[in-house]
Parts: structure tokens; sequence; C-alpha cells
């Protein structure tokens, strides 16, 4: 069957407006970490959603899984929790014959989205039990590795002020999640506007707009997306540059950075600004789109050094740096 | 988004083709006038040497502006991008968020897939097309204004006056006055010749050079002569009749004052003396000569003289004038002065000595002095004896002079000094002097330390 690439791409547009609209809907003021959301979706990325409590992040993630329509669990990161009470355990079951059999009871994890809710305050231990999940998209117990339902897309969220008994996640799982969404405290008018929207009564979840399938085929057609070798070398610039011995690095990274973004912070760019692209109505990657979403995909990637950590320096600044030796020079 | 239409191979190049053609010609022309611009300087700086030193070459302006204009435009043309960066412009240019770009990179690895296709259909629809009126963009007319502005600004010295045509045009009238002044005075074959040497001179140095030597020979015979008449006058007795001074010249005529007679007679002759001036000079020669033949002759050389010497005056004259406007133009420093030095070391052919006051003095008394010339001529015998006594030494004195070498320099250089600060002289030839008696002077250290 032949591809009619100009009827999905309109598709893939509108479809990808109208998510917006019902997500922006329910989540009054948060447009960028909206929009980040859903390319991070159809990027086939897991997000790590940051801001303080009461800023809708969860909200967020419900709208999003509502309107999706797809299988959705929910994981409140505790102290406590242990790695099988995400990916599962084996447990003792009576089968036909009157014997017993071990049976694999899946976790919370064989799911198509998972809401890691304060993903911070489990263990390490724990939050590692998401690697491979994140990574190859399924997991492994015992000698049995079993394939995670796809669409699989994890978004996690964390309170950047409670520190006390928290677990910063490791460099490894930071470097996992495709873009890390910061959503701002909201200002007076939005205020005002989610007022209106939630005191009246519980806030209406969106209509699912896609199926899973739906998904899918949107996320192999932002794979299609070509991109110019200009804009696949401003990328990798970029990313280069986040590492203080680049020559192309700016002075703040040289100072603040102790070792730069991976190579998944590239792959993140330019898959995130594929699903721009075609969010936008257009077929090939530009610069704009490497703009517009490398602050969410490297804002987490850049290890500070002792200096930057001590002047507490923000890894929004250095990102904004680098953007602007790179891409404005 | 897209179209449907097919897309063929290289669609996105052939595209590309007329926008290449235009930037290329776009930075071509702004070559040209990048060239053009810098032409302008270079025409102007080439004029103002013309005009200020000499330019040997009058084409040169035009053959720099003509080679910077090639050079802009070629220079220009190979700055002209290549497709990849035409297309990176055009999307930079109508915002089309790197679609050109994109395309022509499948089109070039020749991307069969149908995404690719749809992307590059895309980006056709969005290319802009080439029209004569976004031709008319890059043939701005401010800019044929501000070139035509600096070309202008830069052929502006050609409208100066040329420091050659300046130097011949002065050379010439200069020459031209002196050489009619010299026609006007005489048609003697030496008058002719110098008038002749004149009218083949090429440079001012050589005008300089022959209108010294002219001069000097103009003024030398008649400054002798007025000499000798000055010197006569003031040996004779008031009481002496002027029989007894000729009675004593003709007894005793030594053969130089014979042929100086002869000489005067063929000068005199050039000038169609009337017969019986021609008459009383043969009675010279013969030595019968009597007081009414000396009033005679007295009498028609008086008319004679007055009007050749008043036209050797106005010949000195002119060619003083011509030299004080070769002067001006070898040394723009003394335009305004009379030059009147003589000869200057080294660029006449001439021996040198300053006499311009002597000469100003003859050329002012000859007309009132017009009888003393016939005494002069009549009394040369006590002259002849003084000019061959100088020839060893002081006057009088038959031996040599033996003067110390050092008193000798010391007092030519006063002379010198007192000439250069009297004369308007080329600073040039200023200096040249000073330097002459500078190394004279040193070399009479030398010696006087030995």
């Amino acid at each position: 069957m032949t591809l009619d690439v100009a009827a999905e791409a309109r598709a893939f547009r509108e479809g990808v407006a109208e998510l917006r609209r019902a997500i922006e809907a329910v989540v009054v003021g948060q447009t960028d970490a909206v929009e980040h959301v859903v390319v991070a979706l159809f990027a086939e990325g897991h997000v790590l959603i940051e801001g303080v409590p009461g800023t809708g992040k969860t909200l967020l993630v419900r709208c999003l899984a509502s309107a999706l329509g797809v299988d959705t669990k929910r994981v409140q990161f505790t102290p406590d929790l242990m790695p099988s009470d995400i990916t599962g355990t084996r447990i003792l079951v009576d089968d036909d014959s009157g014997g017993r059999r071990f049976e694999f009871q899946p976790g919370p994890v064989f799911t198509n989205i998972l809401l890691a809710d304060e993903v911070n305050r489990a263990t390490p231990r724990t939050q590692s039990a998401l690697l491979q999940a994140m990574q190859e998209r399924n997991v492994t117990e015992g000698d049995t590795t079993r394939a995670l339902p796809a669409p699989f897309l994890v978004l996690a969220t964390q309170n950047p002020l409670e520190m006390e008994g928290t677990y910063p996640l490791p460099e490894a799982q930071l470097d996992r999640f495709q873009l890390k969404i910061r959503v701002p405290f909201p200002t007076a008018e939005v205020m005002q506007q989610i007022l209106e929207t939630t005191t009246a009564g519980p806030a209406p979840l969106p209509e699912p707009i896609f199926s899973g399938d739906d998904v899918l085929r949107m996320q192999s057609l932002a794979r299609m997306v070509p991109v110019a070798s200009t804009v696949r070398g401003a990328i990798v610039r970029l990313v280069m540059a986040t590492h203080p011995t680049d020559e192309r690095a700016p002075d703040s990274v040289r100072r603040y950075v102790a070792f730069g973004a991976s190579p998944r912070g590239a792959q993140a760019i330019e898959h995130t600004s594929k699903v721009r692209a075609l969010a936008e109505g257009r077929l090939n990657v530009s610069l704009g789109d490497v703009r517009a979403v490398a602050l969410p995909a490297l804002r987490h990637r850049l290890l500070l050094s002792f200096e930057g950590a001590a002047d507490r320096v923000e890894t929004d600044t250095l990102v904004r740096d680098v953007v602007d030796a790179v891409l404005d020079a | 988004m897209t179209s449907s239409r097919a897309l063929g191979d290289g669609e996105i190049a052939a595209a590309l083709r007329p926008h290449l053609h235009r930037r290329r010609l776009q930075a071509a022309l702004a070559g040209l006038w990048a060239g053009g611009l810098i032409g302008s300087l270079v025409v102007l700086g080439l004029l103002l040497v013309g005009r200020l030193v000499g330019n040997p070459t009058g084409f040169l302006p035009l053959v720099g502006m003509a080679l910077t204009l090639v050079a802009g435009t070629v220079v220009g043309r190979l700055r002209a991008p290549g497709p990849m960066a035409m297309a990176g412009e055009i999307d930079e240019r109508c915002g089309l968020h790197a679609r050109i770009q994109t395309a022509y990179e499948l089109e070039d690895r020749r991307d069969p897939s149908p995404f690719a296709a749809a992307q590059r259909r895309d980006a056709l629809d969005h290319l802009p097309a080439v029209s004569l009126a976004a031709r008319r963009e890059f043939l701005s007319p401010w800019r044929l204004v501000l070139l035509t502005l600096a070309l202008g600004a830069a052929w502006t010295p050609a409208l100066l006056p040329r420091r050659e045509s300046t130097e011949t045009h002065a050379l010439t009238e200069a020459v031209r006055d002196a050489t009619d002044a010299l026609d006007q005075m005489s048609s003697d074959a030496t008058v002719r010749d110098l008038s002749e040497r004149l009218a083949r001179v090429r440079s001012a140095p050589e005008a300089f050079a022959a209108l010294s030597d002219i001069e000097r020979q103009l003024a030398s015979p008649s400054v002798a002569a007025l000499d000798a008449a000055r010197a006569e006058l003031r040996s004779l007795s008031s009481a002496q009749p002027l029989s007894d001074g000729l009675e004593q010249a003709a007894s005793n005529v030594p053969p130089d004052l014979a042929q100086e007679l002869l000489s005067l007679r063929a000068r005199l002759g050039t000038l169609a003396p009337p017969p019986e001036l021609m008459g009383a000079l043969n009675e010279v020669e013969t030595a019968a000569v009597s007081p009414d033949t000396l009033r005679r002759i007295a009498h028609a050389l008086r008319a004679l003289e007055a009007d050749s010497s008043s036209r050797a005056s106005e010949a000195l004259a002119a060619i003083r004038r011509a030299k004080a406007a070769v002067a001006a133009v070898i040394d723009p420093a003394s335009a305004g002065s009379v030059a009147r030095t003589d000869e200057v070391p080294g660029q006449e052919s001439g021996p040198g000595n300053a006499r311009g006051a002597q000469l100003e003095g003859f050329s002012s008394g000859l007309s009132r002095q017009d009888t003393l010339e016939l005494d002069s001529q009549l009394l040369d015998t006590a002259k002849q004896q003084r000019v061959y006594a100088r020839r060893g030494g002081e006057a009088d004195s038959p031996a040599p002079a033996m003067l110390p070498f050092v008193d000798v320099v010391l007092s030519a250089q006063r002379q010198a000094d007192a000439a250069l600060s009297a004369e308007s002289i080329p600073r040039a030839y200023e200096e040249r002097v000073r330097a002459y008696y500078a190394a004279l002077a040193r070399i009479t250290q030398e010696d006087m330390t030995r």
C-alpha cells in the first residue's frame, strides 16, 4: 500500500493540534509543557516533569492518558516502594490440575502510559527498576524478558522543593528521559482561570482522540521526517558544545559543567524536532525546531561541576548559552 | 501542504538554477560595484599623481579602472554560492525552514522513499519563482547613481591642467617669446643658430641651459664693448681730441683688433648700414681716417647702434623672461622671480660666471652710451693690452698671480654667496652651488691639515 505522506502529515498536524487543544482545555496556562509532552509522546520518549505542588503535573498526565484512550497506570513513588512493585513479581497460583505453579504477575509498568508520581521519593534501587523498561521497552524477570505494550511512555513527576527524604535521580536514569519539562508556577491570570475551571466541580477529562495504533502510526511517520545535513550538523554542534572541552563551548559551560550531554541528547533533539516539524505542517526539520526543543532535551543532561553546584547555576541558563553560541553564531 | 503532481529527477536542481543564475549575476554585479568604487579611488589617485608629479602614461587611469572592474566582477562571481548554499540562502530569505536544503539533499542522494518525494514536492511548492521583476531588484538605481558619482568624482582631477602640459605650455611660450625676440633682433647667422637651437629644446633644463648660453652670447660682446668704452673714456684726457685717439689706435692696431673691426663691420652690415658708414669703416681699416670721417661714423653709428642695442636689449629681456619662466617650471618656488643666473654648474655648456647685475646695467646704459661704443672701438689698443695682461694674473702685471688657494676659494665662495642671496635662483641650483663650495672647503681643509 502506498503511503500518502501528504495526507498522513496533514492528519498528524491536525491530530496533534486537536490533542493539544483538548489537554489545554483542562490544563490551563501550561502551553509549553503541553506541547513538549505531546511532542515526546510521538517521539517515543519519556518525560520528566518538574514543578512545585499544585501546578497540574499529574493532571497533565491524566489528561494525556485520557485523550489517547490507552491503558494508563499510576505509581506513587515512596521510599518503601520495591522494584517488584513496578515491574511485577512471581506469585504462587493453583492451576487447573490441582497443582501449584509460579505465575508472573505484571507490575504497573506493563501499560501504555505510566505515571511515576514523585519519582525522586523512591530509593535508587526502585528507580533503577525503570531503567530497562524505559530504554529497551521490556522487563526481564528471572530468565524471562517480557516486552512492554506499545506505545509505552513514562511520565514522571518530581518536586524540586522538598528535597528532604528524596533520592535525586542518577545520571543514567535522567539520561533516559527524552525531555525534562519544567511546569512554571501560574500567573495571576492563569490562576483565575484555574479557579474557574476547577472549583465548580471535577475537571472533565478529554475524550479519547487517538487509539494506541494511531499513536504508533504517527510515531512511525515522525521517524521518517528527513533532516538536512546542515540541521543535523547544528544538532551535533549543539550537543558537543555542552562539553566543557569543546572549542565551541561557551565560557559558562567551561566553568560550570563537569560533563555534557550524551549522544542520547542529540537523539532526543533530532527525534523531537521531527515531531515538532510535522506538527508545524512541515516535512523536514528546521533549525527553529532544534532551537525549540533544545532546552527540554538538554537541561537534565548537564552534570554540573563543584563550582556550578556551589554557585547554584541553573542548567537552563547554560543550555541557553550553548544554543546562543551555536545556533546564533 | 503539497501538490499531487509527479516529481521528476533533478527537479529541485532545475528549480534552483534560475536562483543560482540570479545570485551569480547579483554577486558579479556586487563585485562590479565594489570594483567600480575601488577603481574610482585608483583613478583618483592616478590622476592626482599625474597632475602633481607628472604621468608618463595617460591611459593608466583607464587601464586601472578597467582592471578593477574586471577583477571585482570576477571575484564577485567566484564568491557566489553553490547550489547547497543557495538553497540555504533561499530558506533563510523566504523563511522556508530548511525546506529547500532538505529537498536538495534528498534529491542529491536519490532517496526513493515516499516521504522524501513528498518533502521535495513540498519544497518545490514553496520555492519562489524568479520573475523579471525580481531581476530588477539588484539593478538598484541608487548603486548606479553612486557609481556614477564616484566615477565623476574620480575623474575630476582630469579637469585640472597636467603638470606636463603646464610645463610644456610655459616652456613653449617662453621659447617662442625668446626666439621671436631673437628673430626680431637680427637675422645674423649666429643669432639664427641660437634661435634654431632654442626651437629644438625639449625639456626645461635644456631650455634653461640654452637660454643661459644665448644670454651670455648676446650680452658678452656688448658688455665687453661697454666695459672697454668706459675704460677708454676714463683713460682719455678730456683735452685729447678724438682724432688723436683714432690715429693712435690706427697706428697700433693689433691683429685681434683688426679682426674685431672686421667683425663689427660685418655685423653692422647685416643691419643694412648706409653706404657712407661702410665707406667710413673702410677708411678706418685703411687708417685713412679724418676727424670729419670720425664724426660721420659716430653719427651714423649712434643711430644704428641705438636701434640695434634697443633690439638687443629687448632680446635680452625676452631671454631673461623666458629663463624666469623656465626656472619656474623647474622649481615652482622660484615662480614670479627673475632668474638671472647665467649659468649653473653642470647644467650649461659654457663656463660659469654670474653677471646679472652687469647685464642689467648694460641694457639700461647702452642707449645713452652709444658714442662711447665708438670710442671704445677706436681706442681698443689699451684695452687689448689689459686683456692680454689679465690672462696671466692681475691687470697691468705680466707675471701670473700667486694667491693662496684658500683665499681664492673663500673669495669665490663669498662672491657666490652674495650672488645667491641677491639673485632669484632655483633652489636646486642654489644647493648645488653651495654643495660645490662646501666640497671645495672640505678639500682645502684636508690640504691644510696635511
